[in-house]
């Protein structure tokens, strides 16, 4: 278990394209932190520079207070899990798993006393003799999972571990990541594009984009408090309605022909866009104030259902109870309560009431 | 726009058998998706009706017209690959006119139609900006776009989509899943959309086929299928939390029938007691809704936790009880840790009955028990 | 690399180094290095220098490094040389690589599409038995080819060298080409298919543009072979159909050989193959990257 501090790191390939810019975290001891963003926002350069597998073009990764700059792969005592599996072809499961223990040469009996062990709490022990090639890649990414757990590192890294996964097997394995990373204790840095996943498994969520930290926090401040409209955007299912053309009068601002009044925060950025998330919004009768819409298309979503709507400040999203799901062609009123009303100003940054 | 028929299909890969005696049928202009886990024979029933794979037994047939015969050109289809596979040494626009320039389309297209058929499809998918550039300055859903729109460029009887949003982010797969349902509505082709992703599924289809182990386990409008499954096992496959399935003895505790848990007594519905008891009684299997059960102090059976997560603000659990695992959701979250023994209340009035045997609905008698 | 487990080894941390500067280790082994590569390359500086100079500064010894070049030897070599100087066998030369090289690689791509994509009744041995042409030194078929040709009466003549050489540069092609077309995704030919293609036009149209590295690199390698193999030349050609190595090792066993206008025609022969491969190798290096599958 490992105190992770990373400061001001930046990455520059060698033909000058930036992957990470001055990238600030602290993993703290025993914390499970999920690594979110689209492709190419930097979180996988950032874990093969905490792997030693990429170099670092400026700033410090320190370990428990040692910087590791510099220090190769082998001396920073990590385990990784790979989105491939990475297992070795040619061996036996047994042999598979045994292998971090090998390489430290660690006597035959208690390599397979932990192998077993390992093996029964992935379960996967009646697989032992046999070859990656023969299992399914559930059962792949179990024998991988007991290759990184065999070992108590300072630190796991994984990198989209169960993306090569069907729903049901990454909800399973998700929890069971889970489960190892409090059994083990370990500090555990984790890659993936799902957000239920880095929901579920996570202690922590950094979202990234462009090579840049966005956002810190839980699942919940991002969903409710995003510093940005990118996190707005890129968090939360169904994703949040952006509307871009809002009108500011005075004390008051208008998205389509729903009147608001302005965020107190305002004062110092204008709103130049709004997000409403689709949970937030209620259907109101035409005759209330809100923005007026016309059900497009209704998506069922089991007790309840997404609705895309057509409103005068484009598209929108509404979730309704399955019971008072409208027909598409009806017209109504979306309404939100003006805490659920995200603004951001040009520059993408949220505006907040008390942050004048 | 074709109505498909699959009548008797079967299919096997040496001693491997896919499937055996699938009949399915998929009415014209209608949007289906073919959902199930991998290995459920999804993906290799519409490799058959695209003529991708032509040697299985029984009958497919466009508009009552048997294809087998016909190669995947001649029954006229447009496929959209899970990995798009577009052409890499064409451009975009180059890409969208291959399939009019196919030799079985000969003389169909005139120079000046190719072209504004291709401006169509482009600004139907808003992708005209692309036209000149070269597949691998596309991004993943740029890519997604190109592939669907060379499916769709040729006005094809039957459109086949094999995963066509798997691989997005999430932003980009809702803007792409109602996307999808737009085109669908402006082109009126009949549809035909694989997936393994049950939230897809239920959003996008009219009619949603749920295919386990090469069988169908049931074809019906989504909702339908939601909430009131056909199988035990699609009552436990479908829905946000889905529904926990358990496999419990009947039993009897003052003069009320019910279900065994945990050594306590679950009392059932009268009408799902009709339904048990007409099946025979001994064992059966219910599906109960994350509703149905209740983390309490004081609750009668008591499971240990196995699995805790927080999705969108509410707690999930899962509990081990009595050898079976039981979904829990709450919004009040409380901290708990694996192995925690926790009591619960559970609720079966909103249960389903599946034949412990077969999986099997088990429906109350039309009359009910008094 | 598998698994990144690392050991919990105490080394010291090797010192950072800002990228760019060389420690004493880096010198010693570029110097390694930079003394091998002067180690291969000075034959065709021999080449290329002897071909410049005068008989004086050819015997001189030491050599000498700087001299004055001229052209005569050139000059020699492409009218006087042997008699009848070099382009005849100039001619046989290219006649013989271009069509062998031609027909190696394009029946070479047709064999390797129909092993990677139809299932054939013993495709793999058929395979390795394809290989397995060039398991013998060519000296050994040398008799048989010998007798065949003459039977024939193809002895002197081009088609018999196009014949020996496609024959042989095939199989090299098949093994390397098929490695090619077993990285196409297979959906994006039945995406053709499904186009309306047929097979023979999805081959022309989508998969062999897939493949054009694989096309170049052994174009490349097949043309190298033909244009300097030397031993079946010899023994099939006389004086017609004689490729530019038969016409060099003709006075190679001779008394008083002109050296410099001998090492002309050396110069002469290096050069239109390095020009055939670099114009190709522009090419290659372009390649096509996947980007239409993910």
């Amino acid at each position: 278990m490992a105190h992770v501090q990373i400061r001001n790191v930046s990455k520059i390939y060698a033909d000058g394209t930036p992957a990470v810019t001055g990238l600030d975290l602290d993993i703290a001891a025993g914390e499970f932190l999920c690594v979110l963003g689209p492709s190419g926002c930097g979180k996988s350069s950032t874990l093969r520079m905490l792997a030693g597998l990429e170099e670092v073009s400026t700033g410090q990764i320190l370990v428990d207070g040692d910087d590791v700059v510099g220090r190769p792969a082998r001396e920073r005592d990590i385990a990784m899990v790979f989105e491939n599996y990475a297992l070795y072809p040619h061996l036996d499961v047994f042999a598979n798993i045994a292998m971090p223990l090998v390489a430290r040469r660690r006597p035959k009996a208690e390599i397979r006393d932990r192998v077993g062990r390992i093996a029964g709490t992935m379960g996967i022990t009646e697989h032992l003799a046999k070859r990656p090639g023969k299992l399914s890649g559930g059962q792949r990414q179990r024998v991988s999972l007991a290759r990184a757990m065999i070992r108590r590192p300072k630190m796991f890294l994984m990198d989209e571990p169960l993306g090569h996964l069907e729903e049901y097997m990454r909800i399973e394995l998700r929890r069971e990541i889970r489960a190892l990373h409090e059994a083990a204790g370990g500090t555990t840095f984790y890659i993936t594009h799902d957000q239920e996943e880095a929901a579920a498994v996570s202690d922590r969520i950094a979202v990234m984009s462009s090579g840049e930290l966005q956002q810190l926090g839980t699942m919940k401040e991002l969903i409710e408090r995003p510093a940005n409209r990118f996190v707005a955007e890129f968090v939360g299912e169904p994703p949040i309605s952006i509307f871009e053309e809002l009108r500011a009068t005075g004390t008051e601002v208008s998205i389509g022909d729903w009147r608001l009044p302005l965020p107190p925060g305002s004062r110092k950025a204008r709103p130049a866009s709004a997000g409403v998330r689709p949970a937030h919004f209620r259907i109101a009768g035409s005759d209330m104030p809100g923005l007026s819409a016309e059900a497009r298309l209704v998506q069922p979503m089991g007790e309840s259902a997404a609705v895309l709507c057509d409103t005068p400040a484009g598209d929108a999203t509404v979730i309704v109870p399955m019971a008072a799901v409208p027909r598409e062609g009806d017209r109504f009123r979306l309404v939100a309560a003006p805490e659920h009303v995200h603004f951001f100003a040009a520059s993408g940054r949220a505006i907040r009431s008390g942050e004048d | 726009m074709a109505r498909i028929s699959v009548e008797g299909l079967s299919k096997s890969f040496g001693a491997y058998r896919v499937f055996e005696d699938l009949d399915l049928a998929i009415p014209k202009g209608s949007y289906v998706c073919l959902l199930g886990p991998s290995g459920c024979g999804k993906s290799t029933l519409m490799r058959m009706i695209a003529g991708l794979d032509t040697e299985h037994g029984g009958h497919i047939r466009f508009d009552g017209k048997p294809v087998e015969h016909l190669t995947a050109a001649q029954r006229d289809v447009g496929m959209a690959f899970q990995n798009y596979a577009l052409y890499p040494h064409l451009t975009v626009e180059g890409n969208l006119r291959f399939p009019m320039k196919a030799p079985l389309q000969k003389g169909r297209w005139s120079a000046a139609q190719m072209t504004e058929r291709v401006g169509e499809v482009a600004d139907l998918l808003q992708i005209r900006p692309l036209l000149g550039r070269a597949i691998n300055q596309l991004s993943g859903g740029q890519q997604q776009r190109v592939s669907l729109g060379r499916a769709l460029v040729r006005h094809p009887k039957v459109l086949l989509l094999d995963e066509p949003v798997t691989h997005l982010d999430a932003r980009l797969r809702y803007a792409m899943r109602s996307e999808l349902k737009r085109i669908h509505k402006v082109m009126g082709t009949t549809t035909v959309h694989v997936t393994h992703d049950q939230g897809e599924a239920l959003a996008m289809a009219d009619l949603l086929v749920i295919m386990r182990g090469g069988r169908i386990e049931q074809a019906a409008p989504a909702m339908e299928v939601y909430s009131d499954p056909a199988t035990a096992f699609v009552a436990g496959f479908l829905g946000a939390v889905p529904r926990t399935v358990l496999t419990l003895p009947l039993s009897e505790r003052d003069g009320t029938a019910g279900l065994r848990l945990g050594g306590q007594h679950v009392p059932l519905p009268p009408a799902l007691v009709a339904a048990a008891r007409q099946a025979g009684g001994g064992t059966v299997t219910i599906a109960l809704p994350a509703s149905a059960f209740a983390v309490d102090p004081d609750g009668p059976v008591e499971g240990t936790v196995a699995a805790h997560e927080m999705i969108e603000g509410a707690q999930r659990l899962v509990l081990q009880a009595d050898g079976q695992r039981v979904n829990i959701q709450r919004s009040e979250t409380a901290p708990v840790a694996n192995g925690d023994r926790l009591r619960f209340r559970v609720d079966a009035s909103e249960g389903l009955l599946f034949d412990a045997a077969t999986g099997d609905r088990l429906r109350p008698p039309l009359r009910r028990a008094a | 690399m598998a698994s990144m487990d690392t050991s919990t080894a105490r080394l010291a941390p090797k010192a950072a180094r800002a990228p760019g500067s060389l420690g004493t280790g880096d010198i010693l082994r570029y110097a390694l290095a930079s003394i091998f590569v002067g180690f291969c390359l000075f034959p065709l500086y021999m080449v290329l220098s002897t071909s410049l100079k005068a008989e004086a500064d050819i015997f001189a010894f030491p050599p000498a490094w700087s001299f004055r070049p001229i052209w005569d030897n050139f000059n020699d070599a492409l009218f006087v040389f042997g008699g009848t100087g070099v382009m005849p066998f100039l001619l046989n030369s290219v006649i013989v690589t271009a069509a062998s090289t031609a027909a190696a690689v394009g029946l070479g791509a047709m064999v390797a599409y129909g092993l990677t994509r139809f299932r054939i009744r013993g495709g793999s041995h058929l395979f390795f038995f394809i290989l397995s042409t060039r398991f013998a030194p060519p000296v050994a078929f040398v008799v048989p080819l010998y007798l065949m040709v003459r039977q024939t009466g193809l002895m002197d003549t081009h088609l018999a060298l196009i014949l020996i050489y496609t024959s042989m540069n095939l199989s090299l092609v098949v093994w390397i080409i098929r490695g090619f077309f077993e990285a196409i995704p297979v959906e994006i030919e039945e995406a053709a298919e499904i186009d309306g293609y047929s097979r023979l036009q999805i081959f022309f149209k989508v998969a062999l543009p897939l493949v054009k590295p694989g096309l170049i690199t052994t174009a490349i390698l097949s043309a190298i072979m033909s244009w300097n193999e030397f031993l079946i030349a010899t023994v099939m050609t006389q004086n017609k159909a004689a490729t530019l190595p038969v016409y060099l090792g003709g006075f190679s066993g001779s008394m008083g050989l002109e050296w410099g206008p001998y090492m002309a025609v050396g110069a002469i022969a290096v050069l239109p193959i390095m020009i055939f491969t670099l114009v190709l190798q522009k090419h290659l290096v372009r390649g096509l990257t996947f980007g239409a599958v993910r």
